[in-house]
């Protein structure tokens, strides 16, 4: 069938644009430093994700190591304590949230027909900040005092306690919040107002919904994050007492702005997930979404409730037993919308013609182990259980179940899914299934008996403990082992494909809909430099009375 | 430039006016609860 994009294309392989090959003009520097093309840009993103994972996994190996058996084995408590904040750190604000900047960059010009970003000289800037902020962060390992040790929510006292670091933390989550607000008005403006004529927004494909939302989620949060990380500085260093109760400040305060942050920051990491895990099971179904526009507003929905339940993270920490039972509720509530997707990813299954090449399984995966994520959090949302439950491993548990085999999951799903799209290459299917396998085996060997232990009554953030958890401890720490060589393992599976992969087709998957399979494989350069025309049977959602489902 | 290009940049322009303005609002508006909260304004600073 040929696309329209193939259309503009002439008998002689030239594009009408004349653009594409501006790529193999610019030199190195030129390219990849200076660079204002959304697909950069958007790789530039997503390497720098996966040397942030590297480094993040590489501490969490550290961080088992000390665990795997009782008693101290390589680490002083100090500096377990540094590791541990620093793991959360780079994981959350260095490889989660980049990854999907990276894929937002690379996919939503693509999905909504526009040639760019609306503000590509700002995607430069968003991007090139993040480097500079993560090596102010890890070089805290190195100034006197170590690394910040009071945990990735920063509370004060604990964290004004910090030596050197503090003011270098501080910097750091500024910038980092700088380059999220940047991308989220880059996002914001470009979908608002680059979309290719007809590409209404109830037709805009749901991982592009997804990230409308979530750029609304950063803008409103990043900044009470920044405020929060003032007024710390200010307390340090310029003698207010904000948090300080000695000076009349109220340290819980801070816990109150900070998960004011801090809660829609796990669906700022969530939702962009639910976007690809829709674009994939359609694909892979052979059918349309089931409930397309339900699934539109339960993000939605998903995104507002996620400013009213911040509390939740403080039951212990004590409040009005009335304020308990609303957060609990409220928190009860978000089951609601998510229980939809859920089951509306699961009726887009059924009956479908099913296949299931890598994108699919580790979409499976997400599905399944996100709601065991998702259940431990209603379990953790019961403020007499939380009382129980409250800072020991079962809390671990649920967070990486949710944010690893959640939204990791999601994250090398997507990069599965749309590499033939980049690269023009497939990857070799068997080695894919390898690395899901393998990594499914070992994720949940590593973080289910978490749930035991916490149950048990462990504690998280120690390195030490009692000899009773040394069983699922030592079962846990395997699982990290076998964990930190998926990364490599699949930097191995694309690099072969980039180098020997199967030429891909611009359709590089039979089921797959939506704008960005109507250009060639890999897009050009420049792409949708004259708007292209929207028809129905092309586009992956919306109004797909049209569309040519059998 | 066509009508519609200078449409876009418009719209693009008066889009990002509108959300940094509101991103800095939100920035101010939580260290004023803060400053107004630890009573600083009624001089019960630090020692």
């Amino acid at each position: 069938m040929a696309t329209h994009y193939e259309a503009a294309v002439d008998t002689h392989g030239h594009t009408t644009d004349g653009h594409d090959d501006h790529a193999h003009a610019q030199g190195f520097v030129d390219r990849w430093f200076f660079s204002t093309n959304h697909k950069d840009i958007g790789t530039l993103y997503l390497l720098f994700s996966f040397v942030m994972v590297i480094i993040g996994a590489a501490i969490s190996v550290g961080i088992r190591a000390e665990l795997a058996v009782p008693g101290l084995q390589f680490v002083k408590p100090e500096f377990f304590n540094q590791l541990t904040t620093m793991h959360a750190l780079v994981m959350i604000f260095g490889a989660i949230m980049p990854a999907f900047v990276g894929l937002a960059n690379w996919m939503i010009p693509l999905q909504v027909g526009a040639p760019d970003m609306a503000l590509p000289r700002m995607n430069n800037w968003s991007f090139w900040i993040l480097p500079f902020a993560f090596l102010l962060l890890l070089s805290t390992f190195f100034v006197p005092g170590g690394a910040p040790a009071g945990g990735w929510t920063m509370y004060p006292p604990l964290m004004l306690q910090g030596g050197a670091n503090v003011a270098m933390t501080i910097f750091a989550v500024h910038m980092m919040g700088i380059s999220s607000i940047m991308g989220a008005i880059n996002i914001i403006a470009t979908v608002l107002n680059m979309r290719a004529p007809g590409m209404d927004l109830m037709k805009m494909p749901l991982f592009t919904w997804s990230w409308l939302i979530t750029a609304f989620l950063l803008l409103a949060v990043m900044p009470v994050l920044a405020g929060a990380v003032t007024m710390l500085l200010t307390d340090k260093f310029f003698a207010t007492s904000f948090f300080n109760a000695a000076g009349g400040g109220d340290p819980v305060m801070y816990q109150h702005i900070f998960w004011f942050f801090g809660h829609p920051e796990v669906y700022i990491m969530i939702l962009p997930a639910f976007g690809i895990v829709s674009e994939i099971i359609p694909t892979f179904s052979r059918k349309p979404l089931f409930g397309y526009q339900a699934m539109v507003y339960a993000i939605a929905a998903i995104a507002f409730l996620s400013f009213i339940v911040w509390a939740h993270h403080m039951f212990t920490v004590g409040m009005p037993l009335g304020g308990e039972i609303y957060f609990m509720f409220a928190t009860m509530l978000i089951s609601v919308p998510t229980g939809v997707k859920i089951f509306n990813w699961v009726s887009t299954m059924w009956r479908g013609s099913l296949s299931f090449e890598a994108p699919m399984l580790w979409s499976i995966a997400f599905v399944i182990l996100f709601a065991i994520g998702g259940f431990s959090g209603l379990m953790l949302a019961i403020v007499p259980a939380d009382f129980q439950y409250h800072d020991t491993y079962f809390v671990v548990a649920h967070f990486h179940y949710v944010l690893v085999t959640g939204a990791l999951f999601a994250i090398i799903a997507a990069i599965y899914y749309w590499w033939p799209k980049w690269t023009g290459r497939m990857y070799n299917e068997t080695l894919a299934q390898v690395h899901f396998w393998w990594t499914l085996v070992f994720v949940n060997l590593l973080f289910f008996p978490q749930h035991f232990l916490g149950l048990a009554g462990m504690p998280r953030r120690i390195p030490d403990y009692n000899v009773v958890f040394a069983d699922w401890n030592l079962v846990s720490s395997i699982g990290a082992f076998g964990m930190f060589v998926t990364p490599f393992f699949m930097f191995y599976v694309l690099w072969q494909s980039k180098r020997n992969g199967a030429l891909a087709e611009a359709r590089a998957w039979e089921g797959a809909k939506g704008l960005e399979w109507t250009v060639p494989s890999p897009a050009p350069h420049h792409t949708f430099t004259t708007p292209p025309v929207i028809r129905d049977g092309d586009l992956a959602h919306g109004d797909f009375a049209h569309m040519d489902y059998e | 430039m066509s009508k519609q290009q200078a449409a876009r940049r418009r719209g693009v322009r008066r889009t990002v006016l509108v959300f940094a303005a509101v991103a800095v609002a939100i920035y101010a508006a939580f260290i004023l609860s803060g400053v107004l909260s630890s009573g600083v304004l009624a001089g019960a600073g630090a020692p």
